[in-house]
């Protein structure tokens, strides 16, 4: 089936300040010679028809055509970066495979990078297992898609009715709305103070062994829970104080292993974290372009990590005290803000405060975004796993999803960040304090 | 106060600011299906704050209090 021809495709998308942000990691990941700004979501399915059906959708998907005929062009001083639409005919590339591994992803697949210089931003596998089994993979430069939308053009995806002028629209960002200078200029000063306060070194980073001359490998370790444990890990966070979901009490335990492990290393000391979430009115279909996302910054301090309730208590209480200062949409506009500097000062001026530490180790969720889809083209899906970009340094992602009731954690860990003993540490920690009897 | 007033503002603080234009809310809609995660509760909670003086205590911040618009204004409603 042909991509429909009544719909406008938008010529020119300006980047958000979260894009801009991605494009300021691909600089950092060639500095440390890390792996790159990918995601992959991997759905598990029972019924080979079922990829005859997605494939057809993939191609005749209008959101799709426009993520494989779009260039960057880059910003100066005078001009914001933005995707512009090539009017070209590239075609998305869908790339066959056979395995004789139940449920594997091949290494070709997991290595293999998509720049954001890229001619097609999005990529898709399929992976052909025996007894008719197979998998469904999407790929995507993070600076043009986050988790969320990446979660909206999957249902997109899904539908079998055309789409409308309206959808089509509602899948790119909205003009921005200008702040008042005045507000503005306030708004900086408040969220420059709260950075500097929050992010001060020196910071706990669990890549003790900085260097930019070694290539870096990355690899992804799964851990997942059975409904019981799932269930189980519901009533610890709750046990513990986490009020608004499990988030809390998961980035809690994540930080007591860092700090356990750090302190076997004798770098042990304060954590700081930035947790990313949706920016977007919640139950819309867009947009699916750009990242939409507003962050929390975490500071945990040794003396909150005595106990898992005491840094879900002080966890609650700094994420209550941003939301309710704004501090996530301040941020936003600071974000925004930095779109009019250069990429090496953008650089210089986010890593200088902390040091050249991003973050202790990442943290993210897919909340309930692939909580709720059960079916592809009609068919169950058996099983999600979501690949995390290859964030270096960092270099230890701890990424969570749940699906079907069942909670999964993958933890993508550069070889630079930890090995294969702390990595053991790692899974055999997070099980004791997930289902510990709280 | 109605716990029907109640439900009408947080139903108002809903549509303006968390979820997407022509979602359908009512009274007994369960939040989560449209979308509403822990961030969404933590701005109904200040919301509740800000527009009624109360705090709601941390034995009523509990999942079934939070499932509907209907359950969250009852309990306001005690507190107010």
């Amino acid at each position: 089936m042909s991509l429909p021809t009544n719909l406008t495709y938008p010529s020119k998308v300006y980047l958000s300040g979260s894009d801009c942000f991605h494009l300021m990691l691909e600089t950092h990941a060639k500095k440390y010679h890390a792996g790159g700004n990918v995601v992959r979501i991997a759905f598990f399915l029972d019924n080979e028809v079922t990829i005859n059906n997605i494939i057809t959708n993939i191609n005749r998907s209008p959101i799709v055509h426009w993520l494989c005929n779009v260039t960057l062009v880059k910003g100066s001083l005078t001009r914001i970066p933005y995707w512009k639409y090539m009017h070209t005919h590239n075609l998305v590339d869908i790339y066959q495979h056979d395995s004789i591994i139940d449920n594997e992803i091949p290494i070709s697949i997991t290595s293999r990078d998509i720049k954001v210089t890229a001619k097609k931003l999005v990529e898709f596998d399929i992976i052909h297992y025996t007894n008719n089994k197979s998998a469904f993979v999407m790929s995507w430069n993070h600076t043009i898609m986050d988790g969320r939308g990446a979660g909206m053009l999957i249902k997109h995806l899904n539908e079998d009715s055309p789409v409308t002028q309206e959808d089509f629209t509602a899948y790119f960002p909205v003009k921005e709305i200008k702040t008042p200078l005045f507000q503005y200029i306030k708004n900086m000063y408040e969220v420059k103070h709260f950075i500097e306060t929050s992010s001060k070194a020196p910071i706990s980073n669990i890549t003790s062994n900085l260097t930019s001359s070694t290539h870096n490998t990355f690899n992804h370790k799964i851990i997942q829970f059975n409904n019981t444990e799932t269930q189980r890990i519901d009533d610890n966070a709750i046990k513990n104080g986490a009020k608004f979901g499990i988030n809390i009490f998961l980035i809690s335990c994540c930080s007591h292993i860092i700090q356990a492990l750090q302190k076997k290393r004798g770098t042990d000391g304060v954590l700081w974290l930035p947790i990313p979430y949706d920016g977007r009115r919640r139950g819309a279909i867009g947009p699916i372009i750009t990242n939409c996302v507003l962050f929390l910054f975490y500071r945990i301090l040794p003396k909150n990590l005595t106990t898992i309730k005491e840094t879900v208590r002080c966890v609650n209480e700094q994420m209550i005290d941003q939301i309710k200062t704004d501090m996530p949409k301040k941020y936003n506009m600071l974000l925004n803000m930095m779109r009019h500097i250069p990429l090496r000062l953008y650089h210089f001026l986010t890593n200088k405060n902390s040091e050249n530490v991003f973050a202790s180790f990442l943290y993210t969720s897919t909340g309930e975004n692939i909580h709720d889809m059960k079916t592809l083209i009609n068919k169950p899906i058996n099983d999600v796993v979501i690949f995390p970009p290859q964030t270096f340094p960092p270099g230890l992602t701890f990424s969570f999803l749940r699906h079907n009731n069942i909670l999964k954690l993958n933890i993508a860990y550069s070889e630079q960040a930890i090995n294969d003993e702390e990595l053991n540490y790692i899974e055999t920690k997070i099980k004791e304090l997930l289902l510990g009897d709280y | 106060m109605k716990v029907e007033i109640i439900e009408t503002d947080i139903i108002t603080f809903l549509v303006n600011n968390i979820v997407a234009p022509n979602t359908v809310i009512t009274a007994t809609t369960v939040l989560r299906d449209i979308g509403i995660d822990s961030f969404s509760i933590v701005e109904i909670i200040l919301f509740i704050e800000r527009k009624y003086g109360v705090v709601i205590p941390d034995d009523k911040l509990i999942p079934e209090n939070f499932r509907t618009i209907q359950a969250l204004s009852t309990i306001v409603n005690t507190l107010i």
